[in-house]
């Protein structure tokens, strides 16, 4: 690796680094399983990689790694997903302004989370476990647990909503 | 939007996967018009995305997990930072790279080409002598089949069993991929490093237990040398090498996902990851196909990024 190539991938690993999380929440924002936000999420990191240009500075990769996203994540809805749906032009706009701007709170949320799943009953922090590991079905889950599908998507959407008003709380008293 | 507001429960439906036509065209609408909807839905998503992260650590991961610090990097890895190098998930690998207590960070790294997804890719037969090829026993690249899909993508490796009567040595079925460490920014995790190496089997049939393989081994050798008499190195003591086997029970149906750690010396320069499906030991059961997807290695360390 010469210096050049190696400022080059310093560079953009600053740059990635820095905008990673909100990179990963604005596709997940356009998809509807973890696995295509993943699968997607790879594609970006290898074209924003392959088409880096060192001379970018901070925003303007930003804007650009978003754009890349938005183009992936469309390509991999239309040619991909089961229901077809992609969302029209203003709503990618908008989710990624959402996402951009409120970049700093959603990471003080993501931070204050550690501790919310620490207060959070053991049995529902291991609900979480099992229905976030890689690779789960929630039907799958759902079964061994002896509930049904739904009854268990409900209770993750239960305990989901308990972490959203905790890391509210959490940051709003300064407890964080 | 408070929690208890009943456009939650669209958020969920859409984002569980579960949305009709007729969700996605109201959440659609929402996100348009209304800006607490948006707002909210990006802080679901948001927290949907953080507990995937955590729910991948470790638990001695968690246990280090420290809330209260400001301007830390988010952990994603199970021991601080690493590398993830995700195999068969597309046709072009790509890396991570984490911090303990940091943010998911991640760079793509050029490392493989051909992963599963290329249909034109060739297995070479036993080990690979390149980087980033496969090699097998009895193995081919196939998508779906039967009940079985792929786990991630298109396709997915399946393993032939290999009969017993055949003469070889050794019955596993395995497939093997070498990794150049020189071509990851290994500088970057400057220092000892420990490799976690995640794999998800199959069987084609549920009906009888499964014994499945993972094993590493680090060389302090370039590829091409290190492949060379490659047999007989991994005999020698200076070899670092990890071998774990893994069961599933006729009840375990579908994916199963196994893995296992190996410390990474400094002055490792090659990876040689192999999986395989081991025969049953009682040679009247039936020996079945199994399938492999979605593999990763994952180089954890303890270093903090410069």
């Amino acid at each position: 690796m010469t210096d050049s190539d190696r400022e080059q991938h310093d560079q953009f690993l600053r740059f990635f680094m820095r905008h990673e999380e909100s990179l990963r929440v604005f596709l997940r924002s356009l998809l509807f399983t973890h696995d295509e936000q993943r699968e997607v999420m790879q594609e970006v990191a290898v074209v924003l990689w392959r088409k880096f240009d060192v001379g970018m500075d901070s925003q303007s990769f930003c804007r650009w790694a978003f754009g890349v996203a938005r183009m992936e994540a469309l390509a991999f809805r239309r040619d991909r997903a089961r229901d077809r749906h992609t969302f029209g032009d203003e709503v990618f706009e908008l989710l990624s302004q959402t996402v951009v701007n409120h970049s700093s709170s959603l990471e003080a949320e993501r931070r204050a989370l550690d501790l919310c799943l620490k207060k959070l009953p053991e049995d529902q922090r291991q609900i979480i476990q099992n229905a976030y590991a890689p690779g789960v079905k929630i039907d799958q889950l759902a079964n061994r647990m002896g509930r049904t599908a739904m009854a268990l998507y409900k209770t993750l959407h239960r305990i989901r909503l308990m972490l959203m008003d905790c890391t509210r709380r959490v940051i709003a008293t300064e407890e964080y | 939007m408070k929690t208890n507001d009943s456009h939650f429960e669209l958020i969920r439906r859409c984002c569980d996967g579960g949305a009709s036509s007729q969700d996605l065209a109201q959440l659609e609408v929402s996100l348009c018009k209304d800006v607490e909807f948006r707002e909210a839905y990006v802080r679901y998503v948001n927290l949907d995305v953080a507990l995937s992260n955590w729910a991948q650590l470790d638990p001695m991961s968690k246990a280090l997990q420290k809330a209260p610090q400001r301007l830390i990097w988010r952990p994603i890895t199970a021991a601080a930072a690493g590398l993830v190098f995700g195999m068969f998930c597309t046709s072009m690998v790509f890396g991570f790279v984490a911090q303990r207590a940091g943010a998911v960070n991640s760079v793509p790294l050029s490392v493989f080409d051909g992963g599963l997804e290329d249909e034109k890719q060739i297995l070479k037969d036993g080990l690979p002598v390149l980087a980033g090829q496969w090699g097998m026993d009895a193995a081919s690249i196939v998508p779906a089949e039967g009940q079985v899909r792929p786990l991630q993508g298109k396709s997915m490796m399946r393993l032939e069993p290999i009969p017993h009567e055949k003469p070889v040595k050794n019955h596993t079925s395995r497939v093997y991929q070498v990794l150049d460490l020189n071509s990851q920014p290994l500088a970057m995790v400057n220092g000892e490093a420990e490799a976690e190496i995640t794999a998800s089997f199959c069987a084609a049939k549920s009906d009888f237990s499964s014994r499945y393989l993972i094993r590493a081994i680090a060389l302090d050798e370039e590829p091409e040398v290190a492949i060379k008499n490659f047999w007989s190195k991994v005999e020698s003591d200076e070899v670092v090498s990890e071998s774990q086997r893994f069961d599933s029970v006729p009840e375990d149906v579908g994916w199963q996902t196994f893995s296992m750690k190996l410390r990474l010396p400094p002055e490792s320069k090659t990876l040689v990851l192999i999986f395989g499906a081991v025969p049953p030991v009682d040679a009247t059961l039936p020996a079945l196909v199994h399938y492999l997807d979605k593999v990763q290695v994952t180089l954890c360390t303890n270093r903090s990024l410069p």
